[in-house]
């Protein structure tokens, strides 16, 4: 079990990297964290002709806070997304669904791009960036581009990134007053998920607003589920409610069949997941008015 | 800047410079086991799930197959025979040969690189999840887990 | 590493001292060159041709061996079946499961020698597969062996007691299909061999991670039409373990044996964990069809079974044993005398099968075990109290089983019971499955299973595969037997030498132990030669560690080879001091007199003496500093013509309790406590037998809920990584585990010890089965097969779950 041949290069600049994409084209694969591309290699799924590797690319690894919005350089390893004090006070579900990747050794390699330019339908962190109104900077010849998260994937392992382009940042809206929840089921704790939901709103007085409903795991990308979404802010805030919610965003779901679960199993999962996601940000919500009236 | 089948690579394992000229498709855990004497890096999937092979790359624990030797150009690299010239290193092989916390052996020197860098680093306290997050990283096959838990619990009691 | 408080690891200590020595970190020869072997990516299909022309023209490739020469310069495997099939290391004409190999490259090293791999054009044409073992009987089956006609290989009939007669008698009779599932041993070490054939002798040399039984060895040099005696095989000091998974090792070795020849190099082959799940070995899975016949009071009477063992393409040895290997405990721990069996073993387009940690016990016991619970659940009785009720009773024993066994020692009833208390089972009982309360988000459930784990196998079981009139004639006692050697040198130090194979038992800090306290002396003043070598060290076709046959077998020969040394240091004092040597005895590393403890001598003074003095020594002292101990397990018969063997040196004991918890909505399935009491005889070392427990359980519990090779209907194989096999990690491991043992000796060996290492690894999936089924059978739910998952409860219940609409 070991990669075929290739060429290696390791580019200094994002400039180089583009310009080695397009000369290669096809051929080329970029190697950033390597935790899903090794393994690719080592069984010589993907046998490119060069491997580029950006590993050299500090300028791509950076947490930055500019105005109301998180940078974050697509180097940036998994791991430093769950401890960054930054992400954590104003993105924390991010933080929360990165410690979901796989085990410690994984997140100490693997990056936030290669995650996202992976597009693991069942992965976390597409997911987050779905449910958080990411924006993906992409890098080609003809400059930078930007792609909202929702548009970014577009199905397994497959992304907007064109031949010769690599992505370079997330860009994150920063928003205030935010509850959340996070939740996905896997057979054994590390695994890729089953199915998993991420729920995210913001608190407006005795509402909730600009409310997110994301699944991972079921389709062939992440899906945000706008219809769910409206009955997450519209209706009273409460414990029934989130069969309601779950219900909702499972309505119409077209889950596929694998080896672990079936597509009618997928779906029951979603849904508890969306419920316990729902329930997680619903006691947020009771945690973080009764520091209100307590503090008041 | 040049497209290379071949090259040197220097790096330091364990302290000491390394250097090999290599096919650049070489992994890091076989560049390990050939090139550097360190058999202590096992391989029991090479696809980043069992553990066996883990390394400390500048102090964190990777897969060292899921990485290629050109890659560890400028950085250090730590493995069970480094480990072992520490304190620390001592500490956890008398932890792990007293606790039974080995059958075959053959996952032990992941486990144990694991837990070192969860001792040299963690906050205080060390929680018993923390310990399962850990290890929960690591397959074995033989002991069912139950003495390297004991183990861990018994090193990060006597962390102080 | 340093000094050590308490008692510690030999093995673990030369692994932190960075010393361990697995296969693939040898070059024992030079000029090693490296293979990767082609396989096939058909489950069923004609090989039409090869071609290696290209793989030949890369730089680095010496050799491609195919099929050709490995008919021209082998034979078929032996094995023990009416209808074998033609079985070589590698396919001839035809190919009968996915990863079966079909050529060996050899280059000079392994990323040259996949690169060839991938050049090397293979030409097929696929034939219509078989995987379904019932389907494989059908007569319209595709059949594999074309020169057979049939996929059967075997189907053997045995009959015990008077099974017609208590089946009319009984209260109650009821019958069910159960499955038991295909899982791997799954050592963390992979297959790993380097052979070396050579023009002159000896013939083939290998270093490699076999273990035995070194009967395989004889099978092996049929094989390479070798002479036994010319083929060595060296076993390096540390193997990654194996769990019956490299007793299947044998082939391979052929084939890199051959692909050594064809190179003119020794050649080494690591396998890769992807050709480890598709084709080393794995547990065979098997259909049974079940009857059970009781009465009212929940006494069984007896038992019909119909067997069918899927062993996949080509049945090989040590297989059948899975149909044969338990047949003297067949009617497990239970008083019932009346017994048939329809034993089948059938090949289809799947990996051969083999050993798995607890060989065949598992399968064995999974429909006994369920059923016992499905008659209380009849009898509106207690599980526990129907296996209580039925159990073999203190005082019947040693009792011979109806199948020919010989259960030594033991008390099931008190173990039993302490499994019970200790898992708090008549407590939990009232608070399960229905019981439960109605709020909770899980359902709970208790189960149990008890196990009589056999242990030391007596080889010559495998002729039951055979009806009596065609067994070897002149075979008339088979044996277990094990040789170790001790040397005393000229200074006092000792050295023992193990015969065994070890893989991870911890024989090395055992074996010191034994001998140290023969002698009085430290272990660590013991020095254990590791690892195994056959040009060099005594063996026979039993040698090896599998069967558990350790504790009773291999740590009985350590004691009998102390016992003599024991024994020559008295009579070679006796000698120097010119006393009685009845009245000598060794004390703390002296030899002293029983009437004067002045009158002695040191290990190490009568050590200097016997060396440096041969020439004046009495002749029954001249080899006194080196001693064999042979060990021979008695009692082994081989099988009368009533299908009766006991076929186990010794029978080890267990009973556990799981607990587990069921999830309302995600239908995740936790076990919370696993409670698990062996009697095992004599404990030779507390927490190497603790840790065994603790493995097996972690087996079984890996079979019950997450590890299954899975096919496709046509023989695809969907299971090929460990994102899909799913091998339990820490986390799953129950968070509350008790392992406890109570101490009935053995007399069948001079340790006393009976099995420790495949105990729970049988009860495990079963009480875990039981337990499950505890939970959701107010629900309406079957529990007839493993593994259980969350998606096949789904399958059951999702419609009712919690008053949801179902999902499609
Ligand atoms: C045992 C194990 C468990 C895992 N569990 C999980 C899990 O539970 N959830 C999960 O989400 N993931 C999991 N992963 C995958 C892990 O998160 C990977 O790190 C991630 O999917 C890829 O990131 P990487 O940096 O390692 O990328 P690489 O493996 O280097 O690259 C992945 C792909 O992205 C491309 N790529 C990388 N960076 C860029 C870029 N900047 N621009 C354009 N293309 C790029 C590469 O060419 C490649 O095709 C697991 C991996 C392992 C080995
Ligand atoms: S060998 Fe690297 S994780 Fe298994
Ligand atoms: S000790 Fe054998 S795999 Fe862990």
């Amino acid at each position: 079990m070991k990669p075929a041949p290739f060429e290696y290069i390791a580019p200094e600049s994002v400039e180089q990297v583009v310009e080695v994409l397009v000369q290669y084209g096809d051929e080329a694969k970029i190697l950033a964290g390597g935790q899903s591309l090794m393994p690719l290699l080592n069984m010589r799924l993907a046998t490119p002709g060069i491997i580029v590797d950006i590993n050299g690319l500090n300028e791509l690894s950076y947490i930055r806070q500019e105005g109301e919005h998180l940078h974050i350089g697509a180097l940036t390893r998994q791991y430093r997304l769950e401890r960054d004090a930054r992400i954590r006070q104003t993105v924390p579900v991010l933080a929360a669904a990165t410690r979901l990747i796989g085990h410690p050794p994984i997140r100490y390699a693997g990056t936030i791009g290669g995650s996202l330019a992976h597009a693991d339908p069942a992965a976390e962190l597409p997911a987050a960036m779905c449910a958080l109104g990411a924006e993906l900077s992409v890098v080609g010849l003809s400059g930078a581009r930007s792609i909202p998260a929702v548009d970014f994937f577009q199905g397994p392992l497959s992304t907007a990134v064109r031949p010769g382009e690599l992505l370079t940042e997330v860009r994150i809206p920063i928003r205030k007053n935010v509850v959340w929840g996070v939740r996905e089921y896997t057979r054994r704790a590390g695994d890729f998920a089953l199915a998993g939901a991420i729920i995210l709103a913001e608190m407006e007085e005795d509402r909730w607003v600009n409310g997110r409903v994301v699944l991972f795991g079921v389709e062939d990308r992440p899906l945000r589920v706008s219809h769910a979404e409206a009955v997450l802010t519209q209706r009273a805030l409460s414990d029934d409610q989130a069969d309601v919610v779950a219900a909702s965003a499972v309505t119409g779901l077209d889950c596929h069949t694998d080896l672990h679960a079936s597509a009618g199993y997928r779906k029951q999962l979603a849904r508890v997941m969306v419920k316990r996601a729902y329930l997680d940000a619903l006691a947020m919500w009771d945690g973080k008015r009764e520091n209100a009236a307590g503090s008041a | 800047m040049q497209p290379q089948r071949r090259t040197i690579v220097t790096t330091a394992v364990n302290g000491t410079p390394v250097e090999t000229l290599l096919d650049v498709r070489t992994t890091l855990a076989d560049f390990l086991r050939e090139e550097a004497g360190c058999t202590s890096v096992h391989l029991g999937c090479e696809h980043g799930v069992c553990g066996a092979c883990t390394v400390l790359l500048d102090g964190l624990p990777v897969r060292s197959c899921l990485r290629l030797a050109v890659q560890a150009v400028g950085h250090e690299i730590t493995t069970l025979e480094g480990v072992m010239q520490t304190e620390r290193g001592k500490t956890i092989g008398r932890a792990f040969v007293e606790q039974f916390a080995m059958q075959c052996g053959f996952c032990t020197a992941g486990f144990a690189l694991s837990l070192y860098h969860l001792l040299e680093n963690a906050p205080e306290p060390i929680t018993d999840q923390d310990i399962h997050e850990t290890l929960g990283g690591h397959i074995c096959r033989c002991t069912g887990y139950v003495s390297i838990v004991e183990a861990a619990k018994r090193l990060r009691d006597q962390r102080g | 590493m340093n000094e050590f408080t308490a008692p510690s690891s030999t093995e673990g200590r030369r692994l932190f001292d960075l010393q361990a020595q697995y296969i693939a970190d040898l070059t024992p020869l030079p000029n090693l060159a490296h293979a990767a072997v082609v396989r096939s990516p058909y489950a069923h299909a004609r090989i039409r041709s090869i071609d290696s022309r290209a793989a030949l023209a890369l730089p680095g490739v010496m050799s491609v061996l195919t099929g050709r020469e490995v008919q021209e310069w082998s034979r078929p495997f032996a094995v023990a079946a009416e209808r074998p099939g033609r079985y070589y290391s590698c396919a001839i004409d035809k190919v009968r499961y996915v990863g079966e190999p079909v050529a060996v490259v050899v280059a000079t090293n392994r990323y040259i020698a996949e690169d060839a791999r991938d050049t090397i054009e293979v030409e097929y044409e696929p034939l219509p597969a078989v995987v379904d073992v019932e389907a494989a009987m059908q007569s319209s089956a595709p059949i594999l062996h074309e020169e057979l006609g049939t996929n059967v290989a075997i189907d053997r009939q045995l009959t015990y007691g008077d099974v017609a007669a208590v089946f009319s008698a009984a209260d109650i009779v009821f019958s069910q299909r159960y499955v038991f599932p295909r899982y791997q041993s799954f050592p963390l070490e992979t297959y790993g061999i380097i052979a070396s054939w050579n023009p002159s002798a000896p013939q083939v040399s290998f270093w490699a991670n076999f273990h035995g039984p070194y009967s395989m060895l004889a099978v092996l040099a049929g094989a390479l039409r070798v002479p036994l005696s010319k083929l060595r095989v060296v076993t390096p000091p540390d193997v990654g373990g194996s769990f019956g998974n490299k007793i299947a090792l044998y082939p391979y070795m052929a084939l890199t044996a051959l692909a050594s020849r064809k190179a003119g190099r020794p050649v080494k082959w690591i396998e890769d964990r992807l050709e480890s799940l598709s084709a080393s070995s794995t547990g065979t899975d098997r259909v049974t069809e079940l009857e059970v016949a009781a009465r009212n009071d929940g006494q069984l009477l007896g038992l019909k079974m119909r067997l069918m063992d899927n062993v996949g393409a080509y049945i090989r040895a040590p297989e059948p044993g899975c149909l044969f290997r338990p047949i003297g405990n067949f009617m497990n721990a239970y008083k019932i005398e009346h017994l048939e069996v329809n034993a089948l073993a059938v090949m289809t387009n799947v990996c051969p099968s083999g050993p798995n940690r607890g060989y065949a016990c598992q399968q064995h016991y999974f429909p006994i075990e369920r059923a016992i619970d499905e008659l209380a659940l009849r009898l509106g009785k207690d599980p526990a109290t129907v296996r209580l009720r039925n159990l073999i009773q203190p005082q019947d024993i040693p009792y011979r089983t109806v199948t020919g066994g010989l259960y030594d020692s033991g008390d099931y009833p008190r173990a039993t019971q302490r499994a019970l208390e200790l898992s708090n089972y008549w407590q939990l009982r009232q608070s399960t499955g229905a019981a439960g309360p109605s709020d909770a988000s899980v359902w709970r459930g208790v189960g149990m299973a008890v196990a009589i784990d056999p242990s030391g196998s007596n080889m010559g079981y495998i002729d039951v595969s055979k009806k009596a009139a065609q067994r070897r004639p002149n075979l008339v006692r088979v044996g277990s037997a094990q040789t170790t050697r001790i040397y005393l040198d000229a200074t006092g130090g000792i050295t023992v030498e193990l015969e065994t194979a070890a893989h991870g038992q911890g024989q090395e800090t055992t074996a010191a132990s034994l001998v140290a306290q023969a002698l009085g002396i430290a272990s660590a003043d013991v020095t254990v030669v590791a690892g195994m070598d056959t040009g060099s060290r005594p063996w026979s076709v039993s040698s090896g560690s599998y069967s558990s046959r350790f504790g009773a077998v291999g740590a009985s020969s350590i004691v009998a080879a102390a016992r003599q040394l024991q024994e020559n240091l008295l009579q070679a004092t006796a000698y120097f001091l010119e006393c009685d040597a009845s009245r000598l005895h060794v004390q703390a590393g002296r030899i002293v007199s029983l009437d004067d403890a002045q009158l002695g001598l040191s290990l190490k003074d009568v050590a200097a003496r016997l060396h440096w003095s041969t020439g004046t020594l009495p002749s029954h002292l001249e080899t006194a500093t080196q001693v064999e101990g042979t060990f021979v397990a008695s009692e082994l018969d081989y099988p009368n013509e009533l299908d009766q063997v006991n076929s186990s040196a010794v029978y080890a004991f267990t009973a556990d309790v799981a607990v587990v918890e069921i999830d309302k909505e995600t239908l995740d399935i936790r076990v919370t406590d696993y409670i698990t009491v062996h009697d095992a005889g004599n404990i030779l070392h507390p927490q190497i037998a603790r840790g065994q427990f603790a493995g097996g359980l972690l087996h079984g519990l890996a079979g019950a809920l997450y590890e299954e090779l899975r096919y496709t209907e046509t023989g695809d194989f969907l299971t090929g990584t460990l994102m899909d096999y799913l091998c339990p990690t820490v986390n799953e491991m129950p968070g509350n585990i008790v392992m406890d043992h109570i101490v009935l000796p053995t007399p069948q060996a001079l340790t006393g010890a009976k099995g420790v290492g495949e105990s729970t690894a049988q009860t495990a999936p079963i009480a875990i089965a039981n337990a499950v089924a505890d939970a959701v059978r107010h629900l309406g739910l079957e529990i007839t097969e493993l593994p259980l998952t969350p998606d096949k409860l789904w399958q059951q219940l999702g419609a009712r779950l919690a008053g949801e609409p179902a999902c499609t």
